[in-house]
């Protein structure tokens, strides 16, 4: 029993860990959307 | 005064090279499966006599030299440098035999590209290329992105000699207490990523009515090439011929997550979530990003190609994400870098591409954490000038564990950012020798040494031979980071000289 809970607490850190390591791809994008936006206003009312 | 390389030397890396020989056979037969499946009896002709070829060159080494002893650092860097040219050559045979290559030369600077994680291409019409020659150059870029030396760390190189040829292939950090078990840890991450980002690529070209035998070929190799930051891909146009926001942007998502360091991963995924707020190279890795494509995206002020801000933003940060990474991967046309986009959006992908991603990760080039130590240098001398004479003066980071920066850290981050930069410089003189613009060639260059694949025409079928030679060897240095290769031509000097 001791071994099985062992081995779901693995597992959830992994899934979990996996889970957000996802986001950092996202902040990035989202962050370089914003950056390109303001950027295109720029260049558009130029 | 350095000692000479003695038999005992030769007779070791000879004995691994054996070895590595072996293990490049036996995975040499994964594309015969292939073949067999797609009823392509010719190319598996290929690969089982190129196999057969390997392992019987390997059971000579080994025959020959059959004395096991633990490497040294010398031998286990010389063994380093040594099989990733053999590995050139050996991985060039089955597609040389494709018929898809002008020449033997062609063929080596494929299999260089794809051990070294490049992307760079010489291959005529890849749209007709057979399955299993298509499936051989993405394996090839699975197998040297984990590490050619990796791959053989977990099937044949065990105890003390592990750790000498892992850091050879410009992996200094031990993630787990064991080398082997590191080596694991590093193929876990691998393929579950490949489970999660072959599923999802698979699901979107379904999606696409693209057929499921032709949709799983395209998403495993896809993938192969991008998690390890190669850029192959298995039609000419690149990603370009999948026109699709949905493929660009989980390309993306592995790309960039196969830039992370692998010590991030692991301490993410042992409970350790904070490791991606906290790591001081990510932070560096990240600020980067973002000043380099505002810089780009400043880039056209002056002249503003895109529809609208949606193509901006796709063309333009794709481009940045896929140099920083170094993966190589492109939704524009190679022409559109010349005809649309400005010397200063060049340069910002050139630098993007020079700076590369983080360090014990797929990805090549200076890498973050070097940069992040140069920074860090600059910060330390500032502060013990303004500072009294008797303040002690400490800067720390954090990557995996707190770090107190130390000289020597800062010494080894400026040699090989140096080096880097001349062989990034020495790679642009040598294409406009050969006649091409300055820019381009620089370019090019960049994209050699630093593992990435972008292109903006140069590399092609005809292209003068020096200049494949010379990106042959830009791709090797700049994969193995310089030391053992320099360790292994003082060997070859040795072995010439008399003791």
């Amino acid at each position: 029993m001791e071994r099985l809970i062992k081995y779901l607490k693995i597992t959830y850190r992994w899934i979990t860990g996996i889970a957000i390591e996802l986001i950092y791809p996202f902040i990035t994008f989202a962050a370089a959307a914003i950056i390109c936006f303001l950027l295109y206003l720029a260049i558009i009312k130029k | 005064m350095i000692p000479h390389f003695s038999r005992e030397d030769v007779n070791s890396i000879l004995h691994y090279l054996g070895k590595l020989i072996y293990g490049l056979g036996a995975v040499m037969l994964a594309p015969v499966f292939i073949g067999i499946i797609n009823r392509e009896w010719d190319p598996s002709i290929d690969f089982i006599l190129s196999s057969l070829l390997c392992l019987f060159l390997g059971s000579l080494l080994l025959l020959r030299f059959n004395e096991e002893r633990d490497l040294n650092w010398r031998q286990g860097m010389s063994l380093v440098a040594i099989s990733w040219i053999v590995a050139m050559f050996l991985g060039a045979i089955p597609i040389f035999l494709s018929g898809h290559y002008n020449s033997f030369l062609d063929a080596s600077f494929e299999a260089m590209s794809a051990f070294a994680t490049t992307g760079l291409t010489l291959a005529n019409n890849i749209d007709h290329m057979a399955y299993s020659y298509n499936f051989w150059r993405h394996f090839m870029c699975f197998i040297g992105g984990q590490g050619i030396i990796l791959v053989a760390l977990t099937l044949f190189v065990k105890g003390g000699s592990a750790f000498k040829v892992y850091v050879g292939e410009a992996r200094e950090e031990k993630i787990m207490p064991n080398i082997v078990q590191t080596a694991r840890f590093i193929w876990f991450v691998s393929l579950t990523y490949l489970i999660i980002g072959t599923s999802i690529l698979f699901f979107i070209n379904l999606v696409r009515n693209v057929s499921p035998g032709r949709a799983l070929f395209h998403s495993i190799c896809i993938f192969m090439a991008g998690w390890d930051t190669a850029g192959f891909a298995v039609q000419t146009q690149n990603i370009l011929y999948y026109h699709s926001p949905a493929v660009e942007t989980v390309t993306g998502m592995i790309f960039l997550l196969g830039a992370v360091n692998f010590g991030v991963h692991y301490a993410v995924w042992t409970g350790r979530p904070r490791e991606l707020i906290k790591n001081f190279e990510l932070k560096i890795y990240m600020i980067s990003i973002l000043v380099l494509f505002a810089l780009i995206c400043a880039g056209f002020m002056m002249h503003f190609p895109f529809p609208n801000y949606i193509s901006f933003f796709r063309t333009t940060f794709y481009q940045l994400l896929s140099a920083h990474t170094g993966v190589g991967y492109s939704n524009i046309y190679v022409q559109d870098f010349l005809y649309y986009w400005s010397p200063v959006a060049l340069m910002g992908v050139i630098i993007a591409m020079g700076l590369g991603g983080s360090s014990s990760s797929t990805s090549g080039g200076i890498k973050m954490l070097r940069i992040g130590l140069f920074f860090k240098g600059i910060k330390k001398e500032v502060r013990i000038l303004t500072s009294p004479e008797s303040a002690v003066i400490v800067e720390k980071f954090h990557h995996i564990k707190d770090v107190t920066v130390q000289d020597n850290h800062i010494k080894m981050a400026v040699i090989i950012i140096l080096l880097y930069i001349i062989v990034y410089l020495a790679g642009g003189l040598a294409g406009s020798f050969y006649g091409y613009p300055f820019l381009s060639s620089l370019f090019e260059s960049v994209s050699a040494a630093a593992n990435v694949g972008l292109s903006m025409g140069i590399t092609s079928p005809s292209m003068p031979d020096g200049l494949k030679i010379v990106y042959i060897a830009q791709m090797w240095l700049g994969r193995l980071e310089f030391i053992s290769v320099f360790v292994m031509i003082k060997f070859m000097l040795s072995l010439r000289s008399p003791q």
